[in-house]
């Protein structure tokens, strides 16, 4: 068998009484399907939580902050008041007609006990078998699940009908005592102001001893507190007797009150009540195995504790307002002319746009070469930047003659990642008059799907710092590289 | 007490917040494919529970470390002021009006708070000495660290970052948060408990925890299959027939809303496990989900998902028959087993007779004050395994994704066949006797049991 652990939702939600408990969690239920997201202000979260951050801590804190600002009174289902009322008074009446007979009359003790204690009892029986037979089949809603569904905007899941299976007959069962207690109510009103006598009669048993023998098995549950009927008074209350009485017996018949009160408190009013509380334990079971099984305390979490991660591309709105600057630019490109503004001024791309615009131009190698982090030693670049110290590559910026080096080309690896420090160096080189282009290798031959995303990483760099980009296979950018150099040589020579 | 906190920092683009995604079960951590969009450092939650274990802070990665190391050896007089001096390379920076060094103010400020440091570098592409530079600066701050080799398209060099690494960072662990198990969250985790002593504890307790919520989360979606297959299998919709209209339209219309309760029922399941394993990213395109997933009634897919005809024959058999038995067992075996033999060829009669003509649909009529069509349940044992198979692959699905991954959802099939060997002969007879039984709906002993059953055809981490 499975064992689910202790649920410290079910502690939650099952500490208070059957109804509110269901209620709560339907509440809940429905809060969690409709996605919203409590609020987490510091206000709201001081009286529950002790720590640091003023958050909830644990999940009944986080359930406590949810009963405390999305749980209303008016979650809570209570049928119409008026509707106990009814059926207070509709037991007052039927008690009043059974003994609605003129002062001094005498009434049949069958009629009271068969509509207050066995009718009732019968009733309570074949319910208490249908709970124990077929308790938990979930096929069909209860009767009255569609009226509060409609009424409760209920999930219309199976689990539910479960749940409010139990809490609908245990609202029958309420009912059913309330009519009860109000033929009880009748029945003391009568009696204080008119003097019930019952009798008996039987077309089969004409013997008031087996009557009395009958009224002693009734009796049983009650013997310990109150005893059964005499021989003498059920002999005094036969019907055909009544007419005959001398004063002395019509006293007797009289007695009998208590024997039908009895009865109706242990027949008709005891099998409700104990009704009542196992329909209440039967709910409080399910509510119990049901939120131990339900994923919606999870999901609760997971959605009030989900942190919304900062896009990085739309923190990045330029002002539109600037001024743009002209920079040099070698050719007229989509790219150049978005490099006409300074980097803050940049229009922010998303990354669909990346995506979509691959701009890379093919090179036309002239002037000179300079290397970032350039690993492969076999590429003739003057100088390799980026791996020595930052010292190392100022120097060489520093020495930099702008009469030799009116353009570079800055050859990189296209695995290598472009960082602020080629931002800088970039930026240095431009305040000097260079004119700048990056070109990118393809030196590692690893994995041919990240290509892609280390061409659009580039593109954005690109973009960002205003330079236009080519790419070449290492192949023939050694070719270039050594028809250029061969070149300058025959011009010296 | 404070809860541990570890700054997840390195080069631009190496995986930091695939890390931090998976490591906090967060799927909304920003993940670019392009390198130097994040420019914030940003911190996320692992909490399971409602209580908080640790704090992971994604960080923008280092762009300029050669000139911060510059600065800070410029500063420093001997080694004993190194923390000190980082600390005045971020108020310095603090005071300027334009910080050109602000993603290393953010990545360095959680680290000088008291973060600990986790070092991601990607393990695919070679070892350079540029890495040095980020490295020193993360030694001048003086605070634990460790570094995570993440292969992002494969190991090839991870024997050389090993090597490298072990220089600067007492603990070095190869990881992938794409495709790391629970276990291998584990060993990451139990690493971050060897880092600094006064957060062992409280890292022990989050690794329990997280075990301890692992081991719910799996008899929670277990109970939500069997709860879903049995409200799939149990139900039943039902349309009047007033008299002008004709029987076989409405028949075709009944059809059509029985499969589409069945879908819905299906679809409502599969958020249900999706925010469950709190991957919201697929739940906020729920409206359209993101599974590559066949049909439900798309017959020609049956064989993927549910059990071979052979086996399906046997095991129905085996479970009327195991029916009939109770009947023997009932009449104190004076029925000379008759009870069961009759069970198993009547059950297993029928579901020969299913698999050769398989009809999704049981459309009845009743002579009810009119006439009234009822849909479902279907009874047919294969349709019952075919969506257990699919509840079960859907859930494997999801329980094994890592929260870094963003591609779509991919279902592996992995058809009943294979996985009803991984319950005993007996076990398999109780499982088809529930499912035999699930068009009637189940008892909450019943569930239970249909509950177990499931978990134990779970693959997750297969």
């Amino acid at each position: 068998m499975s064992h689910l652990p202790d649920s410290e939702a079910s502690e939650f939600f099952l500490k208070r009484s059957a109804s509110f408990s269901l209620f709560l969690w339907l509440s809940f239920c429905r809060f969690v399907e409709q996605g919203k997201v409590l609020s987490l202000n510091s206000q709201a979260c001081s009286d529950i939580s002790s720590s640091v951050s003023g958050t909830p801590t644990s999940l009944q804190q986080w359930l406590t902050l949810w009963q405390q600002q999305a749980f209303r009174p008016q979650h809570l289902i209570r049928l119409p008041w008026w509707l106990w009322g009814v059926c207070l008074i509709t037991g007052a009446v039927t008690m009043s007609g059974v003994l609605a007979v003129q002062a001094g009359g005498i009434i049949n003790i069958w009629l009271p006990l068969f509509l207050f204690a066995f009718f009732p009892c019968l009733l309570s029986l074949l319910t208490a078998v249908s709970a124990a037979s077929s308790p938990e089949k979930p096929r069909h809603p209860p009767l009255g699940y569609h009226w509060l569904a409609e009424r409760y905007q209920l999930p219309d899941f199976q689990p539910n009908h479960l749940l409010l299976r139990p809490w609908l007959a245990r609202q029958l069962q309420q009912g059913a005592s309330l009519m009860v207690l109000g033929g009880l109510i009748a029945f003391f009103v009568f009696a204080t102001f008119q003097e019930i006598r019952f009798y008996w009669s039987s077309t089969f048993i004409q013997n008031y001893e087996t009557m009395a023998a009958i009224f002693h098995w009734i009796a049983l549950p009650w013997q310990l507190w109150l005893e059964a009927p005499a021989l003498s008074v059920v002999e005094a209350s036969q019907f055909s007797v009544q007419p005959f009485a001398e004063p002395g017996q019509t006293e007797q018949s009289s007695e009998l009150w208590s024997f039908v009160v009895a009865a109706v408190l242990t027949y008709g009013l005891l099998p409700r009540l104990l009704l009542m509380a196992l329909f209440n334990y039967q709910l409080k079971s399910r509510l119990g195995r049901a939120i131990q099984t339900s994923v919606v305390p999870e999901q609760f979490l997971n959605h009030q504790q989900h942190t919304v991660s900062i896009d990085p591309l739309q923190q990045e709105e330029a002002p539109e307002d600037q001024p743009q600057d002209t920079m040099p630019v070698a050719t007229k490109t989509e790219t150049e002319e978005k490099a006409t503004k300074r980097p803050d001024q940049q229009e922010p791309q998303t990354e669909t746009e990346i995506k979509s615009q691959p701009r890379i131009q093919e090179p036309a190698l002239t002037g000179y070469q300079v290397g970032w982090r350039l690993s492969e030693t076999e590429i003739p670049v003057r100088h390799n930047l980026g791996l020595a110290s930052w010292q190392a590559d100022e120097d060489w910026l520093n020495q930099l003659s702008t009469v030799e080096t009116e353009a570079i080309a800055l050859i990189a690896d296209l695995w290598q990642i472009p960082t602020g420090e080629l931002a800088d160096i970039a930026e240095q080189l431009r305040d000097k008059g260079v004119t700048l282009r990056l070109i990118l290798i393809n030196a590692q031959n690893i994995a041919a799907e990240r290509t892609d995303v280390q061409l659009k990483t580039w593109q954005f760099f690109a973009d960002r710092h205003q330079l236009p980009l080519e790419q070449s296979s290492k192949h023939d950018l050694m070719a270039s590289l050594t028809h250029d150099t061969e070149r300058s040589e025959g011009k010296n020579g | 007490m404070n809860l541990p906190e570890f700054a997840v920092v390195g080069h631009p683009n190496k995986g930091k917040s695939s890390i931090v995604s998976t490591l906090t079960r967060q799927d909304d951590v920003s993940i670019s494919e392009i390198s130097g969009t994040t420019t914030r450092s940003q911190s996320f939650t692992c909490s399971v529970d409602g209580q908080p274990l640790y704090h992971l802070i994604d960080t923008p990665g280092f762009q300029r470390p050669r000139q911060v190391l510059a600065w800070l050896e410029q500063h420093a007089d001997n080694a004993s002021q190194r923390a000190e001096t980082v600390k005045a390379f971020l108020a310095e920076q603090a005071s300027q009006e334009s910080n050109r060094f602000q993603d290393e103010t953010e990545l360095l400020t959680p680290v000088m708070q008291g973060a600990g440091i986790i070092y991601v570098v990607d393990g695919s592409l070679p070892y350079s000495p540029e890495y040095e530079a980020e490295m020193s600066v993360l030694q001048w701050t003086g605070q634990p660290r460790m570094a995570l080799i993440n292969p992002i398209s494969g190991a090839d060099y991870v024997p050389q970052w090993q090597s490298a690494l072990s220089q600067f960072f007492s603990i070095v662990r190869v990881f992938d948060p794409m495709s790391a198990n629970d276990e291998k969250k584990r060993a990451v985790l139990s690493a971050f408990a060897e880092l600094y002593e006064p957060w062992r504890h409280q890292l022990e307790q989050a690794l329990q925890h997280l075990e301890d919520h692992s081991n719910k989360l799996e008899a929670q979606s277990a109970y939500l299959i069997a709860e879903s297959l049995g409200r799939i299998l149990s139900e039943t919709r039902q349309i009047k027939v007033p008299v002008q209209f004709t029987e076989s339209l409405l028949k075709q219309q009944l059809a059509t809303q029985y499969q589409k309760t069945l879908r819905e029922h299906e679809e409502h399941f599969r958020q249900q496990i999706q925010a469950m394993y709190a991957l919201t990213q697929l739940q906020t395109d729920a409206g359209q989900l993101q599974a590559d997933f066949p049909d439900m009634f798309d017959q020609s897919t049956w064989y993927i998902f549910g059990l071979d005809r052979k086996k399906l024959i046997a095991l129905s058999a085996a479970a009327g028959a195991a029916s009939g038995a109770i009947i023997d067992a009932g009449v104190g075996g004076a029925s000379l087993m008759t009870g069961a033999l009759t069970g198993g060829i009547v059950t297993g009669l029928a579901s020969l007779a299913a698999t050769r003509k398989t009809d999704a649909l049981n459309i009845k009529g009743v002579p009810l004050a009119g006439k009234m069509l009822t849909a479902g349940p279907v009874k047919d044992t294969g349709f019952a395994f075919v969506i257990l198979g699919r509840l079960l692959d859907f859930a494997d699905a999801v329980g094994s994704r890592n929260h870094a991954q963003r591609q779509l959802l991919n279902v592996q099939e992995r058809g009943m066949t294979h996985r009803t060997k991984l319950l005993s002969k007996t076990q398999q007879v109780q499982l088809t006797r529930l499912l035999l039984k699930g068009q009637k709906g189940l008892s909450q002993k019943e569930m239970t049991l249909l509950a177990d059953l499931i978990r134990a055809l779970r693959l997750v981490d297969e």
